[in-house]
């Protein structure tokens, strides 16, 4: 019974971090059409800057908040020497974002080394949940993801902000005839994707080994999430990380990490061969 | 205050605009007259910077406004209701009109334009009728608060009923806030009866220039019938 829970608050952890780099991936989709192959490798910049930071001597809560504005800017310098110029042009987007991961993975390894590196974990102890000891850390690690996602959903639905990018992406022309500077949005956007990005990438870099390769292991679980639940909503990047990252953890308890990634996927094609439009079948944006 | 000269644009097949200039004064409303793909929406979608020009200009209070970003030109006071409205469907009537007021003006001007708006406040754009569709496109251009109106037929698709009294709503807030409009309408009648002087378009050109009382069946037949 205990080892269920236990399962359980690690499975909401995986998939609480997992919704922060889908929802990323979802909010660049939207507003841009972009197909963000360099999102992986946001998350891995975000948990080398943990480390650089650390190193620099910053204790780790400090390292947590500076990380991830790193990254939002390194994507608001991408988005301004790359990715505008290919918008509309969605093959080209994929190409470019693909060429600027190649780039940022081998800067890692120009910078870093190949060689995979740990981040000192903060040491918050453990407390006793459902009477078993689990470390504080993760906890704190599912109440900052649940945070973000909360905070995402605010910008976008409760300010004057979000409300301007819900426009965009309905309609770039007429938000434009209302005088919304759109290409202000679009980098902002940008750069906020990354930045989400890079907080999954720096609160999840003492649990995980932290190497230039990490990137993929997040992609593509990202993409899985959206695709499955469906684009055009800031709801189904949440619904299908949900259920990728459910799969997942479920698989590779009852067998291996290898095998539940293979179910993922087969999972994942069943879902979009008879859902083509995804789960929550929204409908697509006008125009 | 809009002053358009020889102006040439088209997509990219083919010139649509072949040197066609225009004029609207301070408080007058200009009828943009002209049969179907003469190129009155291109007209418009090159003065809002949503189609670039080859050649020629367009001046508005004698500042160019070439090479100005759409959201400029909305800035300088240029609202736009588009053929077929383009309202936002997803976002509710009031996140409709709050867009348009976030440079200074206030989403009361739309209610109080089309009071049936408010009782819709709550319910998205793209649940109401085409009648207050239009209702909604219009209060939007209105509440940014514009010098100069661009209304692409805006009685395409609705009652005519419905039409006569929004276009005596439109007109009556326009004459007493001394805004100029550019109005497209295949409704000549209607047109006339609301526009101080109607501009023939053909083939691209501005053909003729007449105050609307001073135009006649015949002029109207042979700019208009095909
Ligand atoms: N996006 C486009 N791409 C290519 N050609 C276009 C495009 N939009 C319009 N055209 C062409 O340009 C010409 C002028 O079109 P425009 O929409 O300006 O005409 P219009 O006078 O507004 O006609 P209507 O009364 O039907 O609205 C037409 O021949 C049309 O086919
Ligand atoms: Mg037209």
């Amino acid at each position: 019974m205990d080892r269920i829970l236990i399962f359980l608050l690690d499975s909401s952890n995986a998939i609480l971090v997992l919704m922060l780099v889908s929802l990323g991936l979802a909010v660049i989709f939207g507003l841009m059409n972009v197909i963000n192959m360099a999102h992986g490798e946001f998350l891995v910049l975000g948990a080398y800057g943990v480390l650089t930071l650390q190193w620099a001597g910053l204790p780790f809560a400090a390292c947590l908040v500076i990380a991830p504005m790193l990254v939002a800017l390194i994507g608001l310098a991408a988005e301004e020497l790359l990715i505008r110029r290919t918008y509309e042009r969605l093959l080209d987007t994929i190409l470019a974002t693909w060429g600027l991961s190649l780039v940022l993975r081998q800067g890692l390894v120009l910078i870093y080394g190949p060689g995979s590196h740990a981040v000192a974990a903060p040491d918050m102890g453990s407390v006793p949940v459902f009477g078993e000891i689990y470390p504080v850390y993760r906890l704190v690690v599912m109440a900052l993801s649940a945070a973000a996602i909360a905070f995402t959903f605010w910008v976008f639905f409760r300010t004057a902000l979000g409300l301007q990018a819900r426009a965009v992406i309905a309609n770039r022309n007429m938000a434009a005839c209302l005088g919304i500077n759109t290409r202000m949005l679009d980098r902002l956007t940008f750069a906020f994707g990354a930045g989400l990005a890079g907080l999954a990438g720096a609160v999840m870099s003492p649990l995980i080994s932290v190497d230039p390769n990490a990137g993929l292991g997040w992609l593509v679980p990202g993409f899985l999430s959206i695709l499955v639940a469906g684009l055009g909503s800031l709801s189904g990047p949440i619904v299908g990380a949900a259920g990728v990252g459910a799969v997942d953890s479920l698989a590779a308890a009852i067998s291996s990490p290898v095998w539940a990634q293979l179910t993922v996927f087969v999972a994942a094609i069943i879902v979009i061969r008879f859902f083509p439009q995804g789960l929550m079948a929204l409908k697509r944006r006008e125009a | 205050m809009l002053e358009i000269q020889e102006l040439h644009a088209g997509y990219g097949g083919g010139e649509v605009l072949r040197g066609l200039s225009l004029g609207v004064a301070h408080g007058e409303i200009v009828a943009l007259l002209g049969r179907n793909g003469m190129g009155k929406t291109t007209l418009l979608r090159c003065i809002m910077g949503l189609l670039p020009h080859a050649a020629g200009s367009i001046r508005l209070e004698g500042q160019p406004l070439s090479g100005l970003d759409c959201f400029e030109i909305a800035r300088r006071g240029v609202a736009y209701v588009p053929q077929g409205r383009e309202i936002f469907g997803q976002l509710t009537v009031e996140e409709n009109l709050r867009l348009a007021a976030l440079r200074g003006g206030t989403i009361e001007t739309g209610y109080d334009l089309f009071p049936g708006l408010r009782a819709r406040a709550k319910d998205p754009g793209g649940s109401l009728s085409g009648g207050q569709q239009q209702q909604l496109a219009i209060a939007r251009a209105m509440v940014a608060k514009p010098r100069l109106l661009l209304l692409d037929e805006p009685s395409e698709g609705i009652q005519p009923s419905v039409v006569n009294e929004i276009a005596d709503i439109v007109t009556r807030s326009v004459r007493s806030m001394g805004l100029s409009v550019l109005l497209v309408e295949q409704n000549t009648d209607l047109a006339l009866r609301v526009a101080d002087r109607a501009v023939f378009v053909d083939h691209g050109v501005d053909a003729a220039s007449i105050a609307s009382r001073a135009v006649t069946r015949e002029i109207l037949a042979s700019y208009m019938e095909l």
